[in-house]
């Protein structure tokens, strides 16, 4: 039984009681203490009573994100705007569309979009509706510079590059500035469900604290409450019945590793492809640890309100609307992959790395030029098609990627991007999973060249893995891993898993850079550089701009 | 065919060599580095063993039952080759009448396993060549399949009086469960389920094989015991946490014959 902070046990209770009146289904308790067995029923997951001891003892910042006028396309807490059912905002490739599949809603009184704890923040402060309902770097400096550091997205717990530092200080929030990074504090070692630490298979040195809150003595590794403070992008809150979903390679093993699933509030078998590092499976026990960590809300999130923000989120669509080159991307005659309307109404929880269902149909939309098309339209949308099918055919070795080369397909693998991003409509993985492709490990994450005529300092942590000689080392990196982010092994504590992460989907890219989990890639173009030099694929630079084109239309 | 292969033959023929011994000397058994050879379709996996190049298999998909090697690690290859094999026809995959496939001789049935250390000197890929084609359609292309993946698929219901029922679950050598294991679990659940299943047993073995060049290759002193446990673990922490699960662990001498990884699971009525 997880120890816990008075409110969150309340918490605890309630859902207990709720889940015996709505569904009565028995879960089965077994002796299994892996850091995934025991979400099976639990809300609370067992690293977050921790977390919440160091949100609470952070400083508050007293922020209200005032501004003359509140721009039309930033959502503040507790404005209490209506939500309509169909809502469209501008980005640089042309225009993003977000369908609220249930209908228009107040957002007053929501547990969403109101300011539950201390710090002023609300889901959708990070959650944009302009931005993917993700938060662009953008979007971030427009805030900066409008609320002059005053919007609560700025807080000091993780808005901040380590709640220490002078808030008022730009260079305080520079991770968040300049790569739309917030921090995730964690306990080290990691917690099993019932909250006990699990023996790690490595040790942790940290080589390189820019931000000094890992080597710090009230949030670091070493203090009281010890934490590993790692930088991450928020994940987009839409399209999540995909993320969600308990259909293909969904089942009590999980098939890339054959180890357990993580488990619903029900005891089925769940997704794990929700966050970075696969801690949470359920949406239920996400909104526990973000009110606790991102909003410092110590109370006690009620089954209703719970329920309330698992119903939005579930229901929300997001995807590239139109393109500024090829015009409208949805209605008659577009490609059957495009457009929020067709996330709804796709097949959820299917693999479409195939020539039956594909991952992002294209059908035989704009094969041919129809009346009014103008020439600008022709050559974007066959672009378009052709990203497609680089994206669909074009093969390439792929190497030495944990839980990608090590699944049965050999090291290397000739593939193409669909191999691993193959979730039919969305494009992440569609079976539970996480791959290190090395955005985060060296040497293929993204450094800062060091030599005398360089005055940029690397911004990022930097961590020395060394992994027990007991255990099977790394495949591809062996027993000594240098890491910006340990990825899924913050949670599992497992050496094969360092710098292992969840991939995201690939829906209204447009709208969100920057990219990866810790922001490397600025734009499309870069991230398809890094990929083009990881993995030595020789792209042209046409097949470029043409994935380009296909990625900013969906 | 060399003199040597004759002179084998013909005291095969006339009863010179035992079968059973004839058998024992055709099995191979080497660690190497595996090669992978690119074709104009999927790539192709090869191991060299005394000046001999020797074909293992292509690459397929992840649920394949052949698991093609790691480039970086060595691999532990046991198999027979083709060219003296009684039965050609049993290779999978490949025609009658073809004696190299991708330029090595085909090893059938072949075992092969990704050792767990690094060797990084291990990172052969050698270019497409059209002599080198393959002399059969690959199940599967290199990009999107012809058809969707099948992950799970129920076998049919027994019919009672219900016996007991084991399943050797295979292993790579000196590790644990990985990705292949989940669809033995899905089998051994799924027979635990239709015959109502009260108990398991599991026999984690510890292998040991005899190399080509007479050394003998084990696994690590404890790794049969962690198997039987961790399968039970697995068994118990996924759909069947009720059953009762009686453990046991054991060695297996060393010997010609293929290195036996495995753990065996009995379900009982």
């Amino acid at each position: 039984m997880l120890v816990l902070s008075g409110a969150l046990t309340t918490f605890v209770a309630a859902a207990a009681t709720n889940h015996a009146q709505d569904a009565p289904v028995q879960v089965e308790q077994t002796a299994i203490s892996g850091p995934d067995a025991g979400q099976r029923g639990d809300v609370v997951a067992g690293h977050v009573p921790s977390q919440n001891e160091q949100a609470q003892d952070a400083p508050v910042t007293a922020l209200d994100g005032a501004t003359d006028g509140t721009p039309p396309d930033w959502w503040s807490p507790g404005e209490g705007r209506t939500f309509p059912e169909y809502l469209t905002y501008p980005n640089a490739n042309g225009e993003l569309g977000l369908l609220n599949a249930s209908g228009t809603f107040e957002t007053r009184g929501h547990p969403f979009f109101e300011p539950i704890g201390r710090n002023g923040r609300a889901c959708v402060s990070c959650h944009q509706p302009a931005d993917g309902m993700s938060l662009s770097v953008r979007s971030i400096r427009q805030r900066w510079e409008e609320t002059r550091g005053q919007d609560p997205i700025f807080a000091a717990i993780d808005g901040s590059n380590c709640p220490n530092l002078p808030q008022a200080d730009e260079a305080s929030h520079s991770l968040l500035l300049e790569r739309g990074l917030f921090r995730i504090f964690l306990p080290w070692p990691p917690k099993n469900a019932e909250g006990q630490a699990i023996e790690p298979e490595f040790s942790i040195e940290v080589v390189r604290d820019p931000t000094g809150c890992n080597t710090h003595p009230e949030y670091g590794l070493t203090s009281d409450n010890p934490m590993i403070s790692i930088y991450r992008r928020p994940r987009p809150v839409a399209n999540l019945t995909y993320l969600t979903h308990q259909g293909f390679g969904v089942d009590y093993w999980r098939d890339k590793d054959g180890q357990l699933a993580a488990r619903d509030e029900d005891g089925r078998p769940a997704n794990m492809n929700m966050m970075a590092d696969a801690r949470h499976a359920t949406l239920q026990s996400q909104a526990v640890e973000a009110a606790v960590t991102h909003l410092q809300f110590d109370g006690a999130l009620s089954p209703a309100q719970l329920g309330q923000i698992r119903a939005f989120e579930e229901q929300l669509f997001v995807a590239q609307v139109a393109s500024n080159g090829a015009g409208s991307l949805i209605g008659e005659g577009a490609p059957p992959a495009f457009g929020p309307y067709n996330l709804r109404d796709g097949k959820v929880g299917e693999l479409g790395n195939n020539t039956n269902t594909f991952v992002f149909p294209m059908g035989d939309a704009w094969t041919g030029a129809a009346a009014g098309d103008t020439a600008q339209q022709r050559d974007m949308r066959a672009s378009i098609r052709r990203g497609h099918d680089v994206y669909f055919y074009r093969t390439f070795w792929i190497r030495d990627t944990m839980h990608l080369n090590t699944v049965g397909f050999g090291n290397p693998t000739k593939r193409t991007c669909a191999t691993c991003h193959q979730m039919h409509m969305i494009g992440s993985d569609v079976a539970n999973g996480w791959i290190d492709i090395g955005t985060t490990n060296l040497p293929w994450a993204k450094e800062q060249p060091r030599n005398p005529w360089n005055a940029h300092q690397p911004d990022l942590p930097l961590f020395k893995i060394t992994c027990r000689d007991d255990v099977p080392p790394h495949a591809f990196l062996g027993r000594v891993i240098y890491t910006q982010d340990p990825g899924r092994a913050v949670i599992t504590g497992k050496c094969v898993d360092v710098g292992a992460i969840v991939m995201q989907q690939f829906r209204g890219l447009a709208a969100r850079a920057p990219y990866f989990v810790n922001g490397s890639a600025a734009n499309l173009r870069e991230m398809v550089d890094y990929y083009d030099r990881r993995y030595d694929i020789g792209f042209t630079e046409q097949e470029k701009i043409d994935l380009e084109n296909f990625m900013a239309s969906l | 065919m060399t003199r040597k292969t004759l002179l084998r033959a013909l005291l095969l023929t006339l009863g010179v060599i035992p079968a059973a011994a004839h058998a024992a000397e055709r099995q191979l058994a080497f660690v190497t580095c595996p090669i992978v050879r690119d074709t104009s379709t999927v790539p192709c996996w090869l191991a060299e063993h005394e000046g001999e190049l020797y074909y293992l298999g292509i690459q397929v998909d992840s649920q394949n039952a052949f698991r093609p090697p790691i480039l970086g690690h060595k691999v532990l290859v046991e198999g027979v080759p083709q060219a003296n094999a009684d039965a050609i026809a049993n290779a999978a995959d490949i025609p009658a009448g073809v004696e190299r496939v991708c330029g090595g001789i085909p090893l059938v049935p072949v075992q092969i396993s990704a050792l767990p250390e690094l060797s990084p000197e291990c990172q052969t890929i050698l270019p497409a060549e059209d002599r080198y084609d393959l002399p059969f359609t690959a199940p599967r292309p290199p990009g999107p399949g012809r058809r969707p993946l099948v992950f799970i698929t129920t076998p049919p219901a027994p019919e009672p009086p219900f016996q007991p029922r084991s399943f050797d679950v295979p292993y790579d050598f000196d590790s644990l469960v990985d990705s292949r294991h989940t669809r033995w679990f899905r089998n051994i659940a799924a027979y635990a389920r239709q015959i109502n299943s009260p108990r398991i047993t599991i026999t984690g073995y510890r292998a040991a094989v005899r190399l080509s060049n007479g050394k003998c290759l084990a696994e690590k002193a404890d790794i049969g015991e962690r198997r039987a446990r961790q399968m039970q673990e697995l068994l118990q922490g996924g759909s069947l946490p009720d059953l009762r699960y009686e453990l046991d662990w054991q060695d297996t001498p060393c010997s010609d014959g293929p290195m036996r990884r495995i753990a065996r699971v009995t379900v009982q009525p």
